[in-house]
């Protein structure tokens, strides 16, 4: 395998389509570039944002199978207004991820992954925009991925 | 009340206190138990009133309490039971014997649950120069899992050569692994080195025996030991987990190892029929006659039937090679020879004008072709010395005196002069003897073809001229001595390959012999087209060898010519492993033979039957063959007593019965224990 292409579900659950290419670099490394993007503004509901990370993932057994470790930086531009979730900020985050990759069948895997990090935030609050710096959650993902070959 | 209650219980309680104090009376005694060889004997149980009160340590020793009123039995399983009563000794020295009851079949059920690789015991069957392993191995599903890949790995040692042949290894991929390795960029399954080792059911709780079966081709020397070893390895994409070298098999099921191969006699050829063709040599004819010349004269007298009976004796044997086709004439030379006496010169143109004479008498009778016949007419003047052999011959009384003219005189005409004076001279004898001087060489030259005589035959082989096919035919024929005949057979054979006769002859001597064999000698003779007796020897060379399914293909070609041996047929049969076909030619005979195949069939019950009928006291195979069958058919004991006894008439069976599939457990029971000992 060389190339497959992914798609990750939770980012679908907020109607935010999003796709991610993984390249194999050798029998254990993958560096992934993931887009995640969403312009509709619905009343009360509206998750506008847009996001590319990279990563670079480490497979203990093979490449795109069971455990990994991955480290990822990523850069997004969010104006969320979803219920009590109320912010608009960029964002510039590093940091390191876990996720277990599920053997479906030759093609096809699942994969869930769970991501720290720490980000440079700048806020845009009423008063005017402001930095700051704080640790997150930047990745909660259940990938599917499909190998393409 | 309570006082009363008290005092019931102070009752009970005394009486509690005495009853301990009337089992206190038991006593303490020792012993060991034996069998019946003086082994002794470990975990025998001591009974008393059906209770269990000790049993014996690795040293057949106990020591317990008992009840010396009561008797004291000994048990243990697989012994008959002993009871003695104590009769107040300290040291209880017991013999235990085997029971030959046979043991009712027990099943134990067990629930365990398996961590380790096991496998259904097996032993190495061997059949046809092949060894097989058939077994089932069963995989704990706790050690294998999706992303692992089980690999096992047969293979045969063989003990006396130290030397390994692999089986076909088993692969068996878990789901992950397999889908893994299907992504793997460039990996083409089918094309994979390991595609047909791979077993497509994965392992899970429903399914986790891989059955196993597979044979190896051997060498064709049936005296090695071999054992069975497998490599059992599971591993997932980046290391081994788990891995495991272990005996599957050491004890060999060898179906046709009692069976008895009377040697076959070897078929000679038709001599007659496949001699080689009779070849002439070219001989020379010579010869001379005497012909009585008149005295100084070169005729000869007409009333003298004598030598004209001489002349004839030449044309005659001319007209002969002229009338054989088989020779030609060459040339014919004639000397003519007069005696000494006389003058030299002579006597030199007399015998020239002699010799003449007899050539025209004889050119005259029979034609001639100069062309194509050298005719010569030469002369010669024989010498004193020439005499004295004659004179002998006649009987001469004066041959001293006359060997001391020759000595004392060196001229021939000097002789003459002396021998002239003496009285001698003119006697009969002397005259005899001079006249056969007078005489006519004739030499024929003619080719002729005619095969040598044994002896010529003989000579010329021991002045190492080259000798035809036909001469070393002769020559082997006439040499009584057989390794002598064999050598000269071999020479014949390297010298003309093709030679059938001597070929046979050698692959006979071969047969007869116990260790030796040649397969090539005959094997560039066969063809569906060669002779019988070529084919059947060759058939025995390769039973010999052991290679049966060459036998096989051989007898066949032999079949085909219309010859046909029932009892080579089964043999063959039985070593390529058809032992129905072979059964058939031993069905009604009673004999080892049809032991070992019922055995090779698995026909227990028919075997055990006509191995008891076969059984002798003093033949150690009959019985060890019996505790074979015994033990097919779970006469556990009763196999322990044959195999016993087989051993102790000959112990070599000790030995096979360790490596033999029928008797290994009953060998494990009966010297299991010796053998860890040491």
């Amino acid at each position: 395998m060389r190339i497959a292409v992914k798609t990750n579900a939770v980012s679908w659950a907020t109607l935010s389509p999003n796709i991610g290419l993984s390249f194999c670099l050798d029998n254990n490394s993958v560096i992934d570039v993931d887009l995640s993007f969403n312009a509709w503004r619905i009343p009360n509901y509206s998750f506008p944002h847009a996001k590319l990370s990279l990563e670079y993932k480490y497979y203990f057994a093979a490449a795109l199978s069971q455990h990994y470790l991955g480290a990822n930086v990523m850069a997004g531009m969010y104006d969320i207004n979803a219920g009590k979730l109320s912010f608009k900020e960029d964002m510039l985050s590093v940091g390191l991820t876990y996720g277990y990759s599920f053997l479906l069948s030759p093609h096809w895997n699942l994969e869930p992954s769970l991501g720290l990090g720490y980000a440079y935030v700048n806020k845009y609050e009423d008063t005017g925009s402001k930095a700051c710096h704080r640790a997150m959650l930047n990745k909660i993902g259940i990938s599917i991925i499909y190998i393409i070959k | 009340m309570k006082n009363g209650k008290l005092y019931i219980i102070i009752i009970g309680f005394l009486s509690l206190i005495s009853s301990l104090s009337l089992s206190a009376q038991e006593i303490m005694v020792s012993g060991v138990v034996y069998d019946k060889y003086n082994m002794p004997i470990q975990g025998v149980n001591i009974i008393q009133d059906e209770k269990v009160f000790g049993g014996t340590d690795e040293d057949g020793a106990f020591m317990v309490l008992i009840n010396p009123k009561l008797p004291i039995e000994f048990f243990m399983y697989g012994y008959d039971k002993v009871e003695v009563s104590y009769k107040g000794e300290q040291n209880i020295i017991i013999h235990l014997l085997k029971t030959v009851n046979t043991l009712e079949e027990t099943l134990i059920i067990a629930k365990t649950i398996i961590k380790k690789i096991t496998f259904e015991p097996t032993s190495i069957f061997q059949e046809n120069n092949s060894l097989k392993i058939k077994t089932k191995f069963k995989i704990p599903t706790s050690k294998f899992k999706g992303d692992d890949r089980l690999i096992i790995q047969p293979y045969i040692v063989d003990v006396l050569l130290s030397d390994t042949v692999y089986m076909r290894p088993i692969i068996c991929d878990g789901r992950e692994y397999a889908l893994y390795q299907s992504r793997i960029w460039d990996f083409n399954e089918d094309k994979s080195p390991l595609y047909y080792y791979k077993i497509k059911n994965t392992i899970n709780k429903e399914n986790n025996v891989i059955i196993y079966n597979d044979s190896v081709k051997i060498s064709k020397n049936n005296s090695s030991n071999y054992l069975c070893d497998v490599v059992l390895s599971i591993e997932d994409f980046t290391e081994v987990n788990y891995r495991d070298t272990l005996v599957l098999a050491y004890a060999m099921l060898m179906p046709m190892r009692f069976f008895e191969n009377a040697p076959l006699s070897p078929l000679c050829l038709d001599e007659e029929k496949y001699k080689p063709e009779r070849d002439m040599n070219l001989f020379t004819n010579k010869g001379s006659i005497i012909v009585n010349f008149k005295v100084n004269k070169a005729t000869i007298d007409k009333r003298d039937s004598f030598s004209k009976l001489q002349i004839e004796k030449i044309y005659k044997k001319l007209e002969d090679i002229k009338r054989d086709s088989l020779s030609t004439l060459k040339k014919i030379s004639i000397t003519g020879i007069s005696s000494p006496e006389g003058n030299y010169n002579w006597n030199k143109e007399l015998s020239q004008l002699r010799s003449e004479y007899v050539l025209s008498e004889i050119t005259k009778k029979v034609s001639i072709d100069p062309q194509l016949v050298e005719i010569e007419a030469s002369s010669y003047v024989s010498k004193w010395e020439d005499l004295v052999p004659e004179l002998e011959k006649e009987g001469f009384k004066h041959i001293l005196d006359f060997k001391n003219i020759i000595r004392e005189n060196d001229n021939e005409h000097l002789i003459y002069k002396a021998v002239r004076k003496k009285s001698y001279y003119r006697s009969k004898e002397f005259k005899k003897a001079l006249s056969n001087l007078r005489k006519v060489d004739y030499q024929i030259e003619n080719t002729i073809f005619r095969t040598m005589t044994d002896d010529e035959v003989l000579e010329a082989y021991n002045n190492k001229e080259h000798l035809s096919r036909y001469q070393y035919y002769r020559l082997i024929r006439q040499t009584k001595d057989s390794t002598q005949r064999l050598n000269y057979t071999k020479e014949a054979y390297s010298k003309y390959p093709k030679f059938l006769l001597a070929a046979n002859m050698i692959a006979c001597a071969y047969i007869k012999d116990k260790d030796s064999t040649d397969l090539k000698i005959l094997e560039k003779f066969i063809k569906s087209s060669s002779p019988q007796e070529i084919l059947y020897n060759q058939t025995l060379m390769y039973l010999k060898s052991h290679d049966y399914n060459k036998a096989k293909e051989n007898y066949n070609l032999l079949k085909k010519t219309g010859y046909e041996d029932k009892y080579l047929s089964a043999v063959i049969s039985a070593y390529i492993g058809d032992y129905e076909k072979a059964y058939e030619y031993y069905k009604d005979k009673e004999c080892v033979n049809k032991l070992v195949l019922l055995m090779a069939m698995n026909k227990d019950n028919e075997a055990y039957q006509l191995a008891s009928v076969l059984m002798e006291k003093d033949n150690a195979l009959s019985i060890y063959m019996l505790a074979a069958c015994e033990n097919r058919i779970d006469m556990i004991d009763a196999a322990m007593n044959s195999l016993e006894m087989a051993v102790k008439i000959d112990p070599r069976y000790k030995e096979i019965a360790r490596l033999d599939a029928d008797l290994v457990d009953i060998y494990k029971i009966l010297y299991g224990k010796e053998e860890t000992d040491k």
